[in-house]
Parts: C-alpha cells; structure tokens; sequence
C-alpha cells in the first residue's frame, strides 16, 4: 500500500476517502485495524441514524473492530464483521452508509495478517493497541538508575539501585513514560 | 394510465409508470413485507425490511420508495434479499428490549411477526451497547418505552402529517437517535392533544395507552361500589377486531354480553348521552343563532380536538359549544338523575367508559367535569384496554350470545349511534334541529353531504328561512385549514364539526390496532363507519330528541332544554393553554 501513488482513483481502490482534504501517512508503527477503528468512528458519529443497516450496523462494526484491537476478538468475528460489512454497503440509504465500511473491507483485504495476529496471536504488530502490548525492562541492559521508577504514574516498577528493574504488568498503564527516560533503551515494547 | 413492463421473480408484468415496487408487486398479489412504511405519510425507506434486488444494481433498493422503470427485474424472495431482511432484523433486535412475554403488543406486534416469520434463531447475534432509553409515562394517556422502539418514525408522521400537531419526533443523532419531545421534554410538559394516533400507528410496544385495567378490576371486586359501564358509539363496530372478526363487524351484543360478564352491575350506552348531547347541543345552536351568540359554534365532544383548540387555537374557545362530552353527559348523569332514580349514593357510583380514545383518559380529568361533586366518569378505558379484560376473563367474543343493554342509560337512537364517525354529530344535530326548527317531523333525514371520508366537508342547509353553513372537518391538519378559513373571513359558517382523529372516532387513538400491511391498502375509517350507518339505518327511532329516555329526564329531571339544572350538570368549560 505504501508504492501506491497518492490519487483520488488509487485511494478509492483501497477504500480511503480523500474528500477531507486531510491525509493520513501511514508507515509500519500504523496498525491498520487501529486506522479501520479510526474511520468507522469518524462515519459513526456522521451517520444521521434513519436507516437501520448504517445507525446500528456501524455501531456494531465499531464494537467489533474495538474487540479485535483489545485481543477479544475470534475469527469467525473476523467473517461475521466481513460480511456486516457488505451488508452495510448493500443496504443503507444513502452514500455515507454505503461506503462506511470501506476502510474496514480494504484493510481486510490488504492487512488481514494484521487482523490475524491480533485475534491468533494476540498481538498488535505496529505496538499500538495498548491492550496487546507490554512494557518489559531488558535485563542486560538495565544499570538499575532508577529513572523509570520514579517517572512511573502507577508505581509499577520495583527494583534496587544498581540492580535490574522489573515491570509488574498488572500495575502498568502503559503510558510509555519509562520507556521516554531509559537513557539505555533497556525498556521495550512487546 | 401509462404502463411500464417489468419482471418480479421472472413473471412479465404490466405496472402503472410511477408506482412503487412495492405497489406494483402488491397489484401482483405479491407481498413484500414492511416496517418503517405507512402509505402517504411515512415514505422514507429507512427501516431497510422492504429491500429487494433489482437485476444489474449493485445495492439493494427499498421496495416502499422505489420507482419501477421500463425492463426493470425485480427479485423480492431471493436469497440475497431474505438475508438482508434477515440482517435488518438482527440489527434491530441488537438494541431491543426483548420482553415479549410481558409485552403489551406480543401477539400483534409488526416486529414480533417480522421476526417469526423470517426465522430468527438467535436474537442477541449482533448484541453490544443498547441506546439509552427513555420511558416516559408522564401523561395520562399514553406510556413511551424507547427500548422498545424501532425508529421507524410512523409516530412523529402520523403527530405532524396527520395531526399538524408535532410534538414527538427524532432526537439525537446516529446510534443515539430516539423518539422524544423537543428538548427530551416529557410528553406531559408539550402541548401533545392525546388523540392517540401516534399508538395506532406503532408496529411495537413502544407506544400503548397508559393501562387503567386494574383500577376497573379493582372496582369490580369492591362490594361497596356500584359499577356501571358504558360504550362508545364506534367500540361495538371495532371491538370484534380484536378478537380476529372481520372489519366493520357489529358486535354491539356480543359486547354488552361479554360486559355483563366481567361484572358490571349496569351496561349502559354512550349513545344514551350522544342523543342527550345533541338535543342540548343543538338546542344550544338555535339558541346562538337567535340570540347573536358566538358563530360558528363547533362541536365539544372530541376532547382530542378540545385540547388542540386551548392549546394552538384558544380563540376560539368561545367557538366551542360548552356541552360537554357525550362520555361526562353519561357520567354526570348517572351520578345525579339515576342515582336518584336508583337512590345509591353517587359516591358509590363508579363510571368506567370504554372509548376509543385516549385523549378520553385526559377528558376524564378535566376541570368543571364533576356534576355530582364527583368525577363524573372514574376510568375511560381504550377498545383494546376492554379486550384485554375480556382476554383475561376468558372469553372468546364471537362465540358469546347478543345480548341487549340495560334499561335506562342503554336506550338510544340511530343519531347517536354515528356519532363514531365524522359527520355523524352534525347529522344527527342536523335532524333534530330541522325539526324544530321547521316544526315539522318527518322521516328520518339521511344528510349524505356531511357522510363519508373526506377531512373536510361542507354543506349548505335550507332549514325554514334559514340558509345553514355547516362544516365537518376530523384530524386536526384538517381542522386547522378550517379554522385558519374562518379566521381569515373566507368561510363563513353556522355550525362545524371537528373531530380529533381522521375519520372521527372509529379511527381512534385507541382502538385495535391494524398492522401497516392492513392499514395501508385498507380503508379502516370507511369499513368501521359503514357498520355505524347499517346500525342507524335499522334503528326504530333515528332523532335523538324522540328517545324516551333522553325525554324522561327533562321532563322528570332537568325542565327544558339548556335549562339551569341542565347546564349545571351537562355543560362544562374551557380554558387557554400553552403551546410550549
Ligand atoms: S446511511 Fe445515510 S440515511 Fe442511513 S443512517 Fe447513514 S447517514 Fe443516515
Ligand atoms: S509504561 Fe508507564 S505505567 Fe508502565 S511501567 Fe512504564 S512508566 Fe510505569
Ligand atoms: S415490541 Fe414486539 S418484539 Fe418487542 S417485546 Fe414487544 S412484542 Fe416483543
Ligand atoms: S397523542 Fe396525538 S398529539 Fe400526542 S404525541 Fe401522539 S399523535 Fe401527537
Ligand atoms: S415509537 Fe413506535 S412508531 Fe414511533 S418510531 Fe418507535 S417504533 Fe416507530
Ligand atoms: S375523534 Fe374520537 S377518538 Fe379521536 S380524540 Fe376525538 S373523541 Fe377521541
Ligand atoms: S424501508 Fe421500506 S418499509 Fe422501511
């Protein structure tokens, strides 16, 4: 998608909107069923809530898509969504129902692999879906500076001066403050 | 008429140019079935239930707002079409309150039969969040529960394109879109006139009268209270529909058996008190047109349209005839005359009528309606409210003897027998008045120009020296053409006639509810009202001042017409109210 020249008929083809005038870049740290979810808030919000398919259809796309981005999701969702997705098309009223599902459809068709790892895997390979990730402190290379302890919001790092840090992931937010001030790298994403 | 040739479900067809899918399928004897579309009124393709395919169209298009073209083919039972339908469904039950089984309308609710008839085996398949629902039951006519609503939208068409009225339409937006007043208001606080449309408009247990059953059971199994019925002229030509019976089946026996059943200790008819209304009322007429008084007088026995005159029209309150309805003539007078001709306290006295009507709940209310100190009528039950009761005593109707009404408030006439239908008030005031006025007594008169159907009626009357400007208008949309004519000077009329709903009172707010499928290629207001005009037509006595009844109690009772004692008992007043 990325060697795809930027044209109204090219974007179209994968299912974007140029209409906005805005232009989302997209590069591997965008995780496409994130960009999907951002899409379908934007027309749920639009939908003017007359016809049933397009007011209470994109709402359930959205909770499905949300499902998949927290790791809930199923791949029979996975068909389920698909399919909701060409009834929406198929069904509504008016042109913004119509092309609602679009982005949803040609992420589907361009990045399933993505839907997958996050169903299958239960990971979000662009480290965005919060839910699917972890903050972890690599042992080799933590010096035990204490920096990431005391930026911590939800006091979830414990450790010792000089002594390797550790996470406890119950406690993590996963607000990525640690990860800002490790001047070693030794904190990652996962 | 310019035809078009097209095919559904690979038949060659031959269809008007300009009609619908679904009119053309329909003409085929092809069903297509609805939800959203109420014909005339609500053609807004929004529900999705009615998609069909149209051969070489990417998209599904809805059969109730879709032209039909030349060479056009039409699949309506496809496979892709049933699970379209199906996914509509789904959709909807997705932000459905699911509660058949306590449900008002289960048995004849659109959404229930939609959903058996397409098989819906797992209701919750696409369930997440649920809209935030409202449930309003500040009035007293009618209770709103959004959970159970599909935002079809026939309501707020039938409030503002029938009723001029528009007190409830869509909020919000999106998923969060519902039925409510301006603001969320509650529909007690909006200037709604409680006609009652808006429920027998609903395909679901959104909306349905505000239920007064129990407060009737509770009377009945009250030793100490005398508890007497009445029914309104059009409940005995309606009242069988909800038991299954063809439209427009008298059922007036079977009625009064079935009432006599449940327990009443007197069944006694609104008729009675329609003939009592008429010779007060026209009466009342002669007077004003003898006496310079205001003209044109307007009929007062709608209290639907009795709302919407104080609240968009209130000058012309003094337009309104101060006679009140024939309901609270009953009441009062069984509360006064009868019981001291029985000699029961009228504290014991308890009235319940059955109306067609929901505004008669709020009727019931009103101020100056309690000739006895008492309110003259307890709980005005709707047609479907005395179903239920006879549902739940375990009666079948059709199978019940006919039985006769009781004496005294159960004798009545053919005029007051039309008074369900529009025109029927301004017939039967008609017939009276032009004997009195005439001196002379003839024949029952049958005035056919103020009969049938139409919103507005007009007719001019040579009644002795006097050239009579009538009108007759029912639905309020109609109601205020008339009086936006007569404000501007344009008409000038002696008497007029409004009813609240369109078609007077056998389309009421609270009769029994016909399906969209019916309602929209059936005319319910002329089937009802034909069986009232087949009952005057057989009636003995068809004037309303040759009741014997209705002369007993001015002769032993209430002297003369529109005598004191007679206005203090049956006449009653009004008052401006606010339209925000
Ligand atoms: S498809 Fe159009 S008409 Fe239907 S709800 Fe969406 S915006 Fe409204
Ligand atoms: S990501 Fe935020 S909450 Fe989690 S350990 Fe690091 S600083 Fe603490
Ligand atoms: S509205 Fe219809 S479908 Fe809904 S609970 Fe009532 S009967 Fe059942
Ligand atoms: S009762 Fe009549 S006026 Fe009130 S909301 Fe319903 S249709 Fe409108
Ligand atoms: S309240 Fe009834 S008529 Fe009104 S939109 Fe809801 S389901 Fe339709
Ligand atoms: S026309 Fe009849 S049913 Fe309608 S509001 Fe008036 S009295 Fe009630
Ligand atoms: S869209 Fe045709 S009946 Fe609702």
């Amino acid at each position: 998608m990325i060697d795809i020249p930027v044209d109204y008929d090219n974007l179209i083809s994968i299912g974007s909107m140029m209409g906005s005038g805005g232009l989302i870049v997209m590069d591997e740290d965008t995780c496409m069923v994130d960009i999907a979810k951002f899409f379908l808030e934007f027309t749920v919000d639009e939908s003017c809530g007359k016809c049933t398919p397009c007011r209470i259809g994109t709402k359930r796309l959205l909770e499905m898509l949300d499902k998949i981005t927290k790791g809930k999701g199923t791949m029979e969702d996975l068909d389920k969504m698909e399919e909701l997705c060409y009834h929406i098309k198929a069904n509504s009223l008016c042109g913004l129902g119509q092309s609602a599902p679009n982005p949803v459809l040609s992420t589907l068709k361009y990045f399933r692999d993505e839907y997958v790892a996050h169903i299958v895997d239960k990971k979000c390979p662009a480290g965005v879906c919060k839910a699917l990730l972890s903050y972890v402190i690599d042992r080799e290379k933590c010096k035990g500076c204490t920096l990431c302890a005391r930026a911590c919001p939800a006091d979830a790092i414990s450790g010792t001066v000089k002594q390797p840090h550790v996470i406890d992931p119950a406690k993590c937010l996963k607000c990525g403050a640690c990860m800002e001030k490790c001047k070693f790298g030794a904190i990652y994403k996962k | 008429m310019e035809m078009v040739n097209i095919k559904i479900n690979g038949m060659p067809l031959s269809v008007p140019a300009g009609s619908t899918i679904l009119e053309a399928a329909r003409m085929h004897g092809i069903e297509i079935p609805t939800l959203c579309y109420l014909r005339e009124i609500n053609e807004i393709g929004a529900c999705r239930i009615c998609v069909v395919e149209v051969v070489g169209m990417r998209n599904l298009v809805a059969a109730c707002v879709y032209p039909v073209a030349e060479g056009m083919e039409i699949l309506t039972n496809s496979k892709r079409v049933f699970a379209s339908r199906k996914t509509n469904l789904e959709l909807i039950l997705s932000t459905h309150n699911r509660s058949c089984l306590s449900c008002v309308r289960s048995g004849n609710c659109e959404l229930q039969k939609l959903c058996k008839d397409f098989r819906i085996y797992d209701e919750a398949i696409y369930d997440g969040e649920k809209p935030a629902s409202n449930y309003d039951d500040s009035a007293v006519h009618l209770v709103r529960d959004n959970s159970k609503c599909v935002l079809c939208r026939r309501c707020a068409a039938a409030c503002a394109k029938w009723q001029d009225v528009a007190v409830i339409g869509p909020n919000g937006r999106g998923f969060n879109t519902h039925i409510g007043s301006a603001f969320d208001q509650n529909l007690s606080d909006v200037a709604c006139v409680s006609c009652g449309q808006c429920i027998v408009v609903c395909p679901t247990g959104a909306l349905s009268e505000k239920d007064n059953t129990k407060d009737v059971w509770r009377a009945l199994n009250d030793p100490t209270k005398h508890v007497i019925v009445q029914t309104a002229p059009s409940i005995r030509v309606t009242l069988g529909e909800a038991f299954g019976m063809h439209i427009g089946t008298n059922v007036e026996g079977k009625m009064v058996a079935a009432l006599r059943r449940l327990g009443f200790d007197g069944v006694y008819d609104t008729d009675f008190a329609a003939d009592m209304t008429i010779v007060e009322e026209a009466n009342e007429l002669v007077e004003r047109i003898k006496n310079g008084g205001k003209l044109p007088m307007i009929t007062s026995c709608s209290p639907g349209w009795v709302k919407y005159c104080e609240h968009y029209y209130p000058e012309f309150t003094e337009n309104l005839s101060t006679c009140k309805s024939p309901q609270q003539m009953f009441g009062a007078l069984a509360k006064t005359w009868y019981a001291e001709k029985t000699g029961i306290d009228p504290k014991d006295i308890f009235v319940v009528g059955i109306m067609p009507c929901t505004a008669k709940k709020f009727e019931t209310k009103r101020e100056d309606e309690s000739a006895s100190g008492y309110p003259d009528v307890d709980v005005a039950l709707t047609t479907r409210e005395l179903a239920r009761m006879i549902n739940r005593a375990g009666m079948y109707l059709p199978k019940l003897p006919d039985e006769e009404f009781d004496a005294p408030l159960g004798t009545s006439t053919g005029a007051g027998v039309i008074f369900g239908a529009t025109g029927g008030v301004m017939e039967a005031a008609l017939r009276t008045a032009k004997e009195w006025i005439t001196g002379e007594s003839g024949e029952a008169v049958e005035f056919s120009e103020v009969r049938g159907t139409q919103g507005i009626k007009e007719a001019t009357y040579k009644i002795g020296d006097l050239e009579l400007n009538v009108c007759v208008a029912s639905g309020l949309k109609n109601a205020k053409k008339v009086l936006e004519s007569v404000k501007s000077g344009e008409k000038n009329y002696h008497f007029i006639e409004i009813m609240g709903c369109p078609g007077g009172c056998v389309n009421g707010g609270g009769q029994p509810v016909q399906p969209a499928a019916v309602r929209n290629f059936i005319d319910l207001k002329a089937r009802r009202a034909a069986a009232l005009y087949e009952d005057d037509k057989n009636k003995p006595i068809r004037k309303s001042h040759e009741n014997p009844v209705v002369k007993e109690v001015y002769e032993t009772y209430l002297g003369s017409y529109g005598s004191h004692k007679a206005h203090e008992i049956l006449h009653t007043s009004y008052k401006k109210r606010n339209r925000f």
